[in-house]
């Protein structure tokens, strides 16, 4: 623990400020509850498709404050592309699956689950869907490969 | 239950034990919400971080190379969220209420009556809450990871702030002098006044 090399009067104050922010700023409740529920989102037959490239962390000298959020996810041969538009609180989303194919996307929100499907060339659309932390499952019925998912992500 | 290890909560987790994964929320989540709200994040957002944060976990149960570093790995991942948002937001520094971890226009005293001593308490909490917000984002950022609880490690305080871990000591040692000369400034005369004085008011 951090604290063994400190003087008794840097622990005390340590500790009043402590009690002062547990106070002042405690975790609320309704995420504590939260983060004990985000267990159901556990997945054991999906791929994790992982997020590699984010251009709202990318440098954007090139590409002007409003230019969309890229998102790129990959998990083996399969990459995922996601373009976030924001209306206020709410996201609307533009995927492309490549190599193009069918698929049943379910996008997962932290207030349950909505569900798209991707056209031959693998293009689909959710109109809206509330900011906050986001993931995408993908099933392919056509090609019987193992479903993939994709990180989670705040958008 | 409350003797296991974080690497044996960490493994029955990932077997699907939900009961180990609320252990590990219970250990951790202190901590996790300490990183998002010292990085100066906005309550909504420092939720989203914190929410994120620990679905990833939830994602990466069976990838954790070292469970028992566990804390570490949460720090760093909340540290990343935090940083995309806030270059997301393309924010500058928020106002004091944020720094604080108050909603804005808040600046109520807890009313609730209470035994002497409890207002005294509390009249001295309320004067270490205001003297924290004046301290540099820097200090607020370690005196809050520091006092998370349970207490972090070097390695996850150095994981949450990208911080090295030679310069942790040296930095809480600074950070915690200014907030005692803050409160020796501001709050001094009135904690005296009710005749009482705490030991960390004394200057060192």
């Amino acid at each position: 623990m951090v604290d063994r090399e400190l003087s008794p009067e840097d622990r005390e104050l340590l500790d009043t400020l402590r009690d002062a922010l547990a106070e002042a700023d405690p975790v609320p409740e309704v995420l504590l509850e939260a983060a004990r529920a985000s267990f159901t989102w556990r997945t054991v037959d999906a791929e994790l498709a992982e997020l590699v490239a984010d251009t709202a962390v990318a440098s954007s000298a090139v590409r002007g404050p409003d230019a969309p959020r890229l998102l790129t996810f990959t998990a083996g041969p399969t990459t995922l592309v996601v373009e976030v538009g924001t209306t206020g609180a709410q996201r609307r989303l533009l995927g492309q699956i490549v190599r193009p194919r069918r698929a049943e996307v379910e996008v997962r929100h932290a207030g349950g689950t909505l569900n798209v499907v991707a056209d031959d060339l693998g293009r689909f659309r959710v109109e809206t869907v509330p900011a906050g932390p986001l993931s995408l499952s993908c099933r392919f019925p056509d090609a019987g490969e193992p479903p993939v998912v994709t990180s989670w992500v705040t958008v | 239950m409350g003797d296991r290890t974080t690497a044996e909560l960490v493994r029955a987790a990932a077997g699907g034990d939900q009961s180990a994964w609320d252990e590990i929320v219970e250990r951790y989540s202190g901590l996790v919400w300490a990183v998002a709200r010292g990085h100066r994040m906005a309550h909504a957002d420092a939720a989203d971080v914190y929410q994120t944060t620990w679905l990833r976990l939830v994602e990466h149960l069976d990838r954790v190379r070292e469970p028992d570093h566990l804390g570490g790995w949460l720090s760093q991942t909340a540290r990343h969220e935090c940083l995309r948002l806030l270059r997301l937001r393309g924010r500058e520094l928020p106002d004091e209420d944020v720094a604080l971890g108050r909603d804005p226009g808040d600046h109520g005293e807890p009313t609730a009556p209470g035994p002497e001593a409890a207002m005294l308490a509390r009249e001295e909490r309320a004067a270490v809450v205001a003297a924290f917000a004046r301290l540099s984002a820097r200090c607020q950022a370690l005196l809050r990871l520091l006092a998370a609880d349970p207490a972090p490690s070097y390695a996850e305080v150095s994981a949450a702030l990208g911080m090295p871990v030679g310069s942790i000591g040296p930095t809480r040692g600074r950070c915690l002098q200014h907030l005692r000369r803050l409160l020796v400034r501001t709050a001094g005369d009135s904690v005296e006044r009710n005749g009482r004085r705490s030991s960390w008011l004394t200057e060192s």
